[in-house]
């Protein structure tokens, strides 16, 4: 008598509260002013100066090179800077072997 | 069975010939990454992929062109609508079906269109994305919602802490994991769908699956540590879409909010050419065992698994390895006062072990061991049918699935696979109480799936 009445009224506090917690985060996640993801960060992708079995950035369709400076340039996926020599595991060849 | 493969092989043959060059899913035109970027072979994650489904399948590659509605073409702009189409078509010859009622083996020894499923799979905007299915089933020839993760994810980098966050809402425990060691992503990837199965597992190993919502909360801290925790409740009223088209009066029904935990440990070394993982995860539900009547005493599942994989993935040779345990504890409060089961609480254990190996992307083995023991339970096993009853009660199957995968272009799937076992339902021989065999119940299954 004592104990059960109290069972669900707390498991109604802890639900109610999960579903505050989740619509604050929510809200902090698409609400405005946040910036977008534009492009993945360097070291989510295992992004390094140097090349990997061969494979550099400058040979990646992701790459653009930088005019003025033609050893490095930006990525369509990968935020800031890269080198033409650097690589990274989202590496994806100019030409397309497979057809 | 050799004109069926026959047929199969040919119909293979002249879907590959009427295919266009470049299509690919929808996934690969919103990234313009090759297939096997995200995947060791699909669905299996690398780690891209892993990070992809972090970052709530948001990311895009960078494109001035405008963006078409739709487009089968990854090497143009991402198309608006992320959508895409999957075809499974399939044969299944079971080992030993004379003497025994055909109608237990539905279609056996037929070529059929197992499966066709939609997707919406991709972004919605710069934080929100979607993996969302909806399958028909061909043999049973009905269709409805299958997996379904909604994400929103962001991401924080500073002070020496990079953070990938989010929240998910999905519809089966486990579906939101990144690695290919849970329930809901883990080999056998494809099935058979007419072929006898063996009649006990845990509720996390798929007993939960299109019939619940959850709303969990994940982060992977510094590329090493992943948690992730979530609350599943039935999914009724507004959240009854997220098992629409389901059956009803088999779905589950929980009493409450069931939580799901998930932490994991992984590295990776060597140019991030390898990979490890170790984690557990688990739920505990409180179920009622007549979903058409949700009142009373319900039957609660604590379900804890211990998980670990390893990847090496390379260009020219891929191997990967996953093990996966799972300890179920019931305490069937209901279920045995209504004489439903001999005792009150029972266990159940699982094991899986596998290992794949890919050459230069199209060539594929895997094999994998796995194992399910538990409490003897007359009321819960043994219900007194031929082929699939279990004569001793108990739980007990074991055997080993082989499988050879070739992939002619990314986007297809040939794919032969051989279970055998070596228990099922309780033993090796006489299993059902009607003389049959586990190894009456080996199955040989040849499928092509083409995903577009």
């Amino acid at each position: 008598m004592c104990g059960r009445p109290a069972k669900p009224a707390r498991r109604v506090f802890l639900a109610r509260s999960a579903a505050m917690a989740g619509t604050a985060a929510l809200a902090g996640l698409i609400g405005p002013g946040k910036p977008a993801i534009a492009k993945t960060a360097k070291g989510d992708v295992g992004y390094q100066d140097h090349p990997h079995d061969g494979k550099s950035c400058g040979q990646c369709k992701f790459f653009a090179p930088d005019g003025s400076n033609p050893k490095s340039g930006s990525c369509e996926v990968v935020a800031g800077v890269v080198s033409r020599d650097g690589w990274c595991t989202m590496f994806s060849a100019k030409v397309d072997a497979q057809s | 069975m050799r004109s069926i493969a026959l047929t199969v092989l040919v119909g293979a043959m002249l879907l590959m010939g009427s295919l266009r060059a470049l299509a690919v899913p929808s996934f690969a035109r919103q990234t313009g990454f090759e297939c096997t970027t995200c995947h060791f072979s699909w669905p299996e994650l690398t780690s891209v992929g892993r990070q992809f489904k972090l970052g709530g399948y948001t990311l895009m590659h960078e494109t001035k062109d405008q963006r078409p509605w739709i487009s089968v073409s990854k090497d143009g702009p991402p198309p608006r609508l992320p959508l895409a189409l999957m075809v499974q078509a399939s044969a299944t010859d079971t080992r030993g079906t004379s003497g025994a009622d055909p109608a237990s083996f539905p279609r056996d020894g037929d070529a059929a269109i197992q499966q066709v499923s939609a997707f919406y799979a991709g972004r919605i905007s710069a934080h929100i994305g979607a993996f969302a299915q909806w399958t028909y089933d061909g043999i049973e020839h009905h269709s409805s919602v299958d997996n379904v993760d909604v994400r929103a994810a962001s991401h924080f980098e500073g002070k020496g802490i990079d953070l990938s966050y989010g929240l998910t809402l999905n519809n089966n425990p486990s579906v939101s994991d990144i690695y290919n060691t849970t329930p809901a992503w883990s080999f056998p990837f494809a099935s058979s769908s007419v072929a006898v199965a063996p009649n006990a597992s845990a509720l996390i190993d798929g007993g939960l699956a299109q019939q619940v919502a959850g709303l969990g909360a994940y982060a992977m801290w510094n590329h090493t540590v992943y948690a992730e925790v979530a609350g599943y409740r039935t999914a009724d009223r507004a959240l009854s879409v997220l098992r629409a088209g389901t059956d009803k009066t088999t779905d589950a029904v929980l009493d409450g909010i069931a939580p799901y935990w998930r932490l994991a440990l992984q590295h990776a070394w060597d140019e991030s050419r390898q990979s490890a993982m170790i984690g557990t995860y688990g739920i505990v539900a409180r179920k009622f065992p007549d979903s058409l009547d949700p009142t009373g005493p319900t039957d609660r599942y604590r379900d804890i698994g211990v998980d670990a994989q390893y990847q090496y993935v390379t260009d020219r040779h891929r191997i990967s390895a996953q093990l996966n345990f799972i300890h179920e504890r019931q305490n069937l409060d209901a279920t045995f006062a209504a004489g439903g089961s001999d005792n009150p609480t029972n266990t159940l254990r699982t094991f899986r072990a596998k290992a794949s190996y890919y050459y230069d992307l199209k060539y594929g083995a895997t094999v994998q061991y796995f194992r399910t023991t538990g409490s003897i339970d007359n009321g819960l096993y043994n219900s007194g049918d031929t082929v699939t009853g279990s004569a001793s009660g108990s739980p007990k199957n074991s055997g080993i699935t082989a499988e050879v995968d070739w992939l002619p272009r990314r986007d297809v799937r040939l794919m032969l696979q051989y279970t055998a076992y070596r228990t099922f339902n309780g033993a090796g021989s006489n299993y059902d109480g009607f003389g049959r065999n586990a190894k009456d119940n080996n199955t040989l299954y040849l499928a092509l799936w083409w995903m577009i």
